[in-house]
């Protein structure tokens, strides 16, 4: 367990303010907020690199603030992963070992069960340089839980890669934490990310945790006016899932229903990107499998492109439009357009 | 563009290999060992390259901590620090003689010291060592704050949180990572060593190293005799030069 009680760190312009936090052994807990906000000094200031103005870290009921990086048995898995490119995947991977003077057979014998829970036991003699962004991402892990550390801090482990492989590597994740059950403090700007992966989160503004608790709390009570923004550029909804049909997922939100890829049961979250809705001016030939007509409740100016919002049957859904889109469809309020929505779109978490 | 970028390229290229090839084709191999090769040749190549060996070796020791605290730690004067390395550079070369000569004289308090010790710095190998080390400083530290600089310092951060202490993540990450930089930077202490005259001239004519030798014989008999001499320094140093940038760069 770890616990962060009254945490002050000034650092120039990034700064921690009076944070109290505590991670259950087992949880993985996620840190969002925008750049700047201070994610990325929280996490070194447990590790032990970024000494506090004041207040206490706390490991398993010990105070820790005053013991050096190495004493505290903490993985950090870095934004770029950090494999330390001198040394073959597996030498990264028994490093930890090896500073804590593990014989040679049980660094063999830990090295290869670590890496076949992995799956990266093909990568053990190449050199970091040689491999995927995917694959370095599983070396870090291994590296990082080799040593059975009281807790892995994850430092936007996801962002640098692409979509595809991003969300194939969250699933990963999921899979390997709720395997080995290991207790988890990953940082990320990526609401969606978080709120896949996270047992519970926070919300951090200017150096301060604004907000904690489960997905489900923070969405239903955001409380502060900047996680409802956070939270609000989101279409995230209670539905139910009501059966299957041709390979998807039918589930129902109020009075609308929606296919997904995705799988789940009774009662769960719903989540829709706004970048994900699309607006069409007439019918025409659509590949995308929810489609249905929304009025328009309301068109806000945000990041350099209109957010709007849409009423279908009594669900609000936003959807991010250009410039140019709202003025070829001539979008205002009161008026009916036709929405598209592709099943993989539709993500489905389950609580 | 490119032809005349490409025309003031190759003049810059020969104006290096045309005086060195020269050099080394215009003197016949009987000259060689006649002057290059004989009894106080030699035994002025070996306290030239042995004194800039050590001036090295003393540099490494040193200057690797300065650069690691000049890379790693925050603390003021830093940038100040960083600028007295560089003075060196700027100083002449007679003048660095005199100041170095003005300060650890035998009869300073640290130069008696030194000099009891048996290193004393008028006309002595240990002079010789003082004044290559004294020149090639900022060669030596500018390279490895490169180096320094170029490890990432998560690199750093993930080690420490593997169990590795400030001095096993030094010995294990952040020293190999940077052996390419301390690899040139040794390379270019020794080369400015081996190069130094103005300096030598002044503190430590005797023992006479390699480079003071080939001065003296150019004065006294002329460029014919001075060019023999200097033919095999110039062949050791571009060996030497080649051969580890080879061996470096491969890693």
């Amino acid at each position: 367990m770890i616990e962060l009680r009254d945490l002050c760190v000034d650092l120039g312009e990034f700064k921690l303010d009076e944070i109290n936090l505590s991670v259950k052994k087992g949880e993985y807990i996620v840190i969002m907020g925008p750049s700047g906000a201070g994610k990325t000094l929280l996490l070194q200031t447990i590790l032990g690199i970024v000494k506090p103005r004041k207040g206490r870290v706390i490991i398993d009921g010990r105070n820790a603030t005053e013991l050096p990086p190495e004493k505290r048995n903490l993985s950090y898995v870095p934004q770029n992963y950090a494999l330390f490119p001198h040394m073959t995947v597996y030498d990264n991977i028994a490093f930890g070992l090896r500073i804590r003077g593990y014989k040679d057979l049980e660094i063999f014998s830990n090295v290869r069960e670590v890496s076949e829970i992995m799956g990266i036991k093909y990568l053990l003699q190449r050199k970091p340089s040689k491999l995927s962004g995917g694959e370095q991402q599983r070396v870090a892990l291994a590296r990082a839980l080799v040593v059975e550390p009281r807790a892995l801090l994850l430092d936007e482990p996801l962002s640098a890669l692409d979509k595809v492989i991003k969300s194939e590597l969250q699933r990963f994740l999921k899979k390997i934490h709720s395997k080995i059950g290991f207790t988890a403090i990953h940082v990320t700007h990526d609401f969606l990310e978080a709120s896949y992966l996270a047992d519970r989160m926070a919300i951090m503004y200017d150096g301060k945790i604004v907000r904690a608790g489960t997905l489900d709390d923070i969405i239903t009570y955001p409380r502060d006016r900047r996680v409802a923004r956070f939270v609000g550029g989101e279409n995230i909804y209670h539905g139910k899932i009501i059966g299957t049909k041709g390979g998807l997922t039918r589930v129902k939100i109020g009075e609308l229903e929606l296919f997904s890829i995705y799988n789940g049961r009774d009662e769960t979250l719903v989540m829709i990107r706004p970048e994900d809705v699309y607006v069409h001016g007439k019918m025409g030939s659509m590949s995308a499998q929810n489609i249905f007509r929304g009025i328009v409740e309301e068109i806000e100016y945000r990041n350099s492109a209109y957010l709007v919002t849409f009423n279908v049957k009594g669900v609000l859904l936003r959807s991010v439009v250009t410039k140019q889109a709202l003025e070829e469809l001539s979008i205002a309020k009161g008026k009916k357009f036709t929405l598209s929505v592709k099943a993989a779109a539709v993500r489905i978490i389950s609580s | 563009m490119i032809q005349g970028f490409a025309a003031l390229a190759l003049l810059l290229i020969s104006f290096i290999v045309v005086p060195l090839a020269s050099l080394l084709l215009g003197t016949s191999s009987q000259e060689i060992v006649k002057y290059g090769l004989d009894s106080e040749a030699l035994y002025a190549l070996y306290i030239g390259i042995s004194a800039s060996i050590i001036a090295t070796v003393l540099l490494i020791i040193s200057g690797v901590p300065l650069a690691y605290l000049l890379t790693r730690r925050d603390f003021k004067g830093r940038d100040l620090i960083k600028a007295l390395v560089d003075l060196p550079f700027v100083i002449p070369h007679g003048v660095a003689g005199i100041a170095l000569l003005v300060a650890f004289n035998s009869r300073t308090p640290l130069g008696f010291i030194l000099s009891n010790l048996g290193m004393k710095l008028e006309d002595s190998f240990w002079g010789i060592v003082s004044v290559m080390a004294f020149v090639s400083v900022p060669l030596m530290v500018d390279a490895l704050i490169d180096g320094f600089s170029g490890v990432d310092t998560d690199l750093e951060h993930v080690a420490r949180g593997l169990g590795a202490s400030e001095s096993e993540t030094f010995w294990r990450i952040t020293l190999p990572l940077a052996s390419r930089s301390l690899v040139t930077g040794s390379l270019l202490s020794w080369a400015r060593g081996m190069s130094e005259v103005g300096a030598l001239l002044i503190v430590a004519y005797y023992p006479k190293s390699i480079n003071v030798l080939i001065m003296e014989r150019f004065w006294t008999y002329g460029l014919q005799v001075a060019k023999a001499t200097a033919i095999p320094l110039l062949v050791i140093s571009l060996t030497t030069f080649v051969l580890i940038r080879r061996f470096s760069g491969r890693r």
